[in-house]
């Protein structure tokens, strides 16, 4: 039990780097690139038509399929769950704001994976 | 008259070489420095199509590439390269990257000061290490060293820490009301759930919401962490990048003269 704590602790306290974000709109695109696959394609033609819009950029469902890519599911999946809260905090002392689609985004792109 | 010098104006133009033209490096080099690096790297790659590599041209695409994040293509060049410019852009993608072994091979070939301020922005997460390492340079450089240090207001480990104990309070710690709230509802369902689950002796629904709780609570205390991490990194960024350019010029687009 208590190297399973020690180890969430490490886990919480040891992470990679944070990505550094992109300055404007074009770079972030550029730094996007990976951010397709087939699923999250569907997906994402599906979610653009959906009333409701996500505040970040790339959105929750491309930088899964980014760390999916780089990390394994496992760790996508946590991950996930601290950008759904990373969302909750909504703050510009937490994320950089980008006016993107008409709208102002907190960019949040997924940094090296370790 | 005036339309003759026009005329002869014109066609001077008309027939002016864009490759042999110095404003073309110029205009290169101020979107590196004006951080637009995609646009600085399509750039630099038409100017390769149409009139072949030139170093100047080469390292500042690959300074590009380095802030896009494509570094297998940019160390490849830069490691063709081979220009005392391009060496200290290679030692700086190394160090900024914690690649220390690859960058003892490449310092040596350095001018000292190069090495010296490369050595500090090494040591930069620790304030004394700096200290010691940035000791002859600039003396501006040991003055944004203490600001980017006096910036640092949250500790992720602690952040952490706190979130493991009880779900929320890392976040709280970071500063984020909202995202402590969150955590801490959804860990308490959650973590509810599955005891009252287990209880009732309905295992197989237990352990589902036991693995959904597993990742909420794993999730919050990396949120914590994360949130401290982004609250630093954002304060604590313009000096890091002031240092950037006052200690190695060239990876913010300055070219040699």
């Amino acid at each position: 039990m208590l190297g399973l704590g020690g180890l969430i602790v490490a886990c919480g306290a040891c992470l990679p780097p944070v990505a550094r974000d992109a300055d404007n709109a074009i770079d972030l695109r550029y730094r996007m690139r990976p951010a397709h696959s087939t699923v999250v394609d569907i997906y994402r033609a599906v979610g653009d038509n959906a009333p409701s819009r996500c505040k970040m950029v790339p959105t929750d469902s491309q930088v899964f399929a980014i760390r999916a890519e780089r990390c394994g599911g496992v760790r996508a999946w946590f991950w996930g769950v601290s950008r759904l809260l990373l969302e909750q905090a909504n703050s510009g002392r937490f994320a950089t704001p980008i006016r993107l689609d008409d709208r102002l985004r907190w960019i949040d792109l997924p940094g090296p994976c370790e | 008259m005036r339309i003759a010098i026009i005329l002869v104006a014109l066609l001077a133009t008309a027939h002016a070489d864009p490759c042999a033209d110095p404003a073309v490096t110029q205009r290169l080099a101020a979107l590196v420095h004006a951080r637009r690096f995609a646009d600085a790297h399509h750039a630099a790659t038409d100017l390769r199509v149409q009139c072949g590599a030139q170093d100047a041209w080469r390292l500042l695409d690959d300074v590009a590439l380095l802030r896009l994040e494509d570094r297998a293509v940019a160390i490849a060049d830069l490691q063709a390269l081979h220009t005392p410019a391009g060496d200290v852009v290679l030692a700086w993608a190394y160090v900024t990257n914690g690649d220390d072994q690859a960058a003892a091979a490449v310092l040596p070939r350095l001018p000292a000061p190069r090495q010296a301020a490369l050595h500090a922005l090494a040591a930069l997460s620790d304030e004394e290490d700096f200290d010691a390492a940035a000791h002859g340079l600039d003396p501006r450089a040991i003055e944004l060293g203490h600001r980017y240090h006096a910036a640092r207001v949250k500790s992720p480990a602690l952040a952490g820490v706190l979130s493991a104990v009880l779900p929320g309070s890392g976040q709280l710690y970071s500063g984020s009301l909202q995202a402590a709230a969150v955590t801490f509802v959804l860990n308490s369902l959650f973590i509810g759930a599955t005891v009252e689950l287990a209880r009732d002796k309905q295992y197989v629904t237990a352990a589902a919401a036991g693995t959904a709780a597993s990742f909420f609570y794993v999730g919050g205390i990396i949120n914590a962490a994360d949130l401290a991490r982004r609250r630093n990194r954002i304060a604590q960024q313009p000096y890091a990048d002031e240092l950037e350019d006052l200690l190695v010029p060239e990876v913010g687009g300055t070219l040699a003269p």
